[in-house]
């Protein structure tokens, strides 16, 4: 039943439709990111080259690079099971948990496709200029990224979504643990960024050629991904209508949940205008619930550590401390720029009186603080 | 399956702040009810949750023997929803829409689309985007949507608010006939002048709760003593 044709084909019919609406709104802007980035790879590659560096240190490279692309891939998840633009329009129709789940694998799947395009370029490359032995052994471990990031990051959202919405779950937290007002969207925090470290920690493992490690990700990917599917039919809708009252009362009133101090003393310097600094502050209020990149990185970067540790090279994360920082800048960048481009979800702008150049305005201030940021965690990393 | 609309003791809260508070309402099958009441009375949130797009802190929805928490899918198939401004996709077309909506109820029914459209009078704009839609066109393409496949029971949330004397007059006669057609309607409005020519009951709310629930009988005799009594009426309410 979970397989019946009705549910892909209604699943697919929805995901089309919001593709389209998408596309018309941007046409091939959402590729360019992919495209610099197969760029901003070449260049590292043949930078790499020119120094003469050892093959399998380049390939760790690439390895470490693709296992971050796969794990920013399984960042958008949320966005694309629960937080998408067309979560309002959907939760008003007799759509099953099994077409959401669907729905949001789908959009995944394209995203994960683009994602494997500088992945792919780049192994080719090495093998081009290095003369790679095992590009059919990295292929398929471009294929197993591919398939472990939709299966795992899909499964891991929906497991989430159901924590979100399990009375069970709430009681719980409530009696036993004796937390008052349980932080329901925390399992949508938590278990993304566990799963994203683990595809970056899986890489790194494969490419030591731990063949264990192979089974336990197919074998766990698969065996998530069967038990998400089994409880997106009974789960999906009320945790994906969960997510979305709690967005809806949340962050329609960003004095609710305001700027952090550092972000409120960029506003402060950098934006005149109430409206403007209105719109900041609901920017900054849903990048930080929704895009929790810092939480990942940082989880990716401290498994890392770990790995490095357990493996007899702690510092290996300074070692690639270039290729890091570029993954950083690279990702958040993207996401930043990406974000410019993305109409208020919460707040129609129709609802508030703020012309669309201001709303540009915040939005780029907003961008700016957050570069100028990482360009200071940089520094500090060098 | 009946369709009888019953709740008991709803309770919808956002943070601390209560929009709904112990309501208790019946809405028998067949029956048009005008819901009116200030802003932030817990008009929406109460059509919301009956819709099973919200769920409530405490209480209970039941309609006809199913709830929309237990049965979110089976309730959506028979309710149709149009809130204000209408949720739509921006960058589909008014007819894209009709055609997404009418195929996700399983019923799509090409004919069905061109009456809807042309009896809410925006069949010229079948080609155009949502985003190229007027306020008041925005409304009654959402108010399309939701008459879509055979829904029984409409929720209407200031559905006819914005719309000009044109476009209103489209919107209630295709209402009139979806009542008169033996559908459910839940009208949330603050129009009250002419709300008696469709609707059979009259429901206040204020600060969460029922004020004030009133008969076709007693609505009409209220109408009958002047075109303003029913806005003083109202007024004495809240």
């Amino acid at each position: 039943m979970l397989f019946e044709n009705k549910s892909l084909r209604k699943a697919w019919m929805l995901f089309a439709h919001s593709e389209l609406d998408r596309k018309r709104q941007s046409p091939k802007k959402h590729r360019i990111g992919f495209f610099v980035l197969t760029l901003i790879l070449f260049v590292e590659i043949f930078r790499r080259f020119n120094e003469g560096q050892e093959v399998t240190t380049v390939i760790q490279a690439w390895g470490m690079f693709s296992s971050l692309m796969y794990a920013l891939a399984a960042q958008r998840v949320l966005s694309c099971m629960y937080w998408y633009v067309d979560a309002g329009f959907l939760l008003k129709l007799p759509v099953s948990g099994t077409h959401l789940f669907w729905m949001g694998l789908f959009r995944l799947a394209s995203i994960v496709f683009w994602i494997t395009i500088p992945c792919l370029f780049g192994i080719i490359l090495i093998t081009f200029l290095w003369g790679n032995n095992n590009l059919i052994q990295h292929l398929g471990l471009i294929g197993l990224g591919m398939m472990s990031t939709i299966c795992r990051a899909s499964a891991v959202a929906a497991l989430a979504g159901a924590l979100v919405a399990s009375k069970t779950v709430s009681i719980y937290l409530r009696n036993v643990l004796g937390i008052s007002s349980p932080p329901y969207l925390i399992w949508l925090g938590i278990l993304p960024a566990i799963s994203m470290a683990s595809i970056v920690l899986e890489w790194m493992l494969i490419l030591d050629d731990v063949v264990m490690v192979w089974v336990l990700s197919v074998g766990g990917s698969l065996g998530l991904f069967i038990l998400a599917l089994y409880l997106s039919s009974t789960m999906m809708v009320s945790g994906a209508q969960h997510i979305a009252s709690m967005d809806r009362q949340r962050l329609a009133h960003v004095e609710l949940v305001g700027p952090s101090w550092i972000e409120c003393l960029w506003a402060k310097i950098s934006i005149y205008d109430s409206s403007e600094r209105l719109w900041f502050n609901k920017d900054a209020t849903i990048m930080r619930r929704r895009y929790q990149g810092f939480l990942w990185v940082g989880s990716g970067l401290l498994l890392l550590i770990i790995y490095g540790v357990l493996f007899g090279d702690a510092l290996m994360v300074l070692h690639e401390r270039t290729m890091i920082l570029l993954m950083l800048a690279g990702g958040w960048i993207v996401r930043l720029i990406t974000h410019i481009h993305t109409p208020p979800v919460e707040l129609s702008s129709s609802f508030v009186m703020i012309d669309a150049s201001s709303i540009v305005y915040a939005k780029r201030k907003y961008i700016i603080g957050k570069a100028v940021l990482l360009f200071l965690l940089g520094l500090m990393m060098i | 399956m009946s369709y009888t609309i019953d709740i008991r003791h709803l309770k919808i809260a956002y943070g601390r702040r209560l929009a709904v508070n112990d309501l208790s309402l019946t809405i028998s099958e067949g029956e048009s009810v005008a819901l009116i009441g200030p802003n932030g009375a817990g008009k929406s949130s109460l059509l919301a949750a009956i819709s099973g797009q919200i769920e409530p802190q405490s209480g209970s929805i039941v309609v006809g023997d199913v709830t929309p928490q237990a049965h979110p899918v089976k309730i959506k198939k028979a309710v149709g929803f149009s809130e204000q401004p209408p949720i739509l996709y921006e960058f589909l077309t008014v007819l894209e829409h009709l055609t997404l909506v009418g195929e996700i109820r399983g019923q799509h029914d090409d004919e069905q689309c061109i009456d809807l459209l042309n009896t809410l009078g925006i069949f010229d704009l079948r080609n155009r985007m949502a985003r190229e839609l007027s306020f008041g066109m925005r409304q009654r393409l959402g108010l399309a949507l939701s008459l879509i496949g055979d829904t029984k029971i409409l929720l209407l949330d200031e559905t006819l608010n914005g719309l000009d004397p044109k476009a209103f007059r489209y919107a209630r006669d295709t209402l009139g006939n979806q009542v008169r057609q033996g559908k459910t309607l839940l009208l949330s409005t603050h129009i009250l002048t002419g709300v008696e020519r469709l609707c059979q009951r009259l429901i206040v709310m204020n600060e969460g709760n029922i004020v004030a629930d009133i008969s076709e009988e007693d609505l009409s005799k209220i109408v009958e003593q002047g075109p303003y009594a029913i806005e003083d009426w109202y007024l004495e309410q809240v």
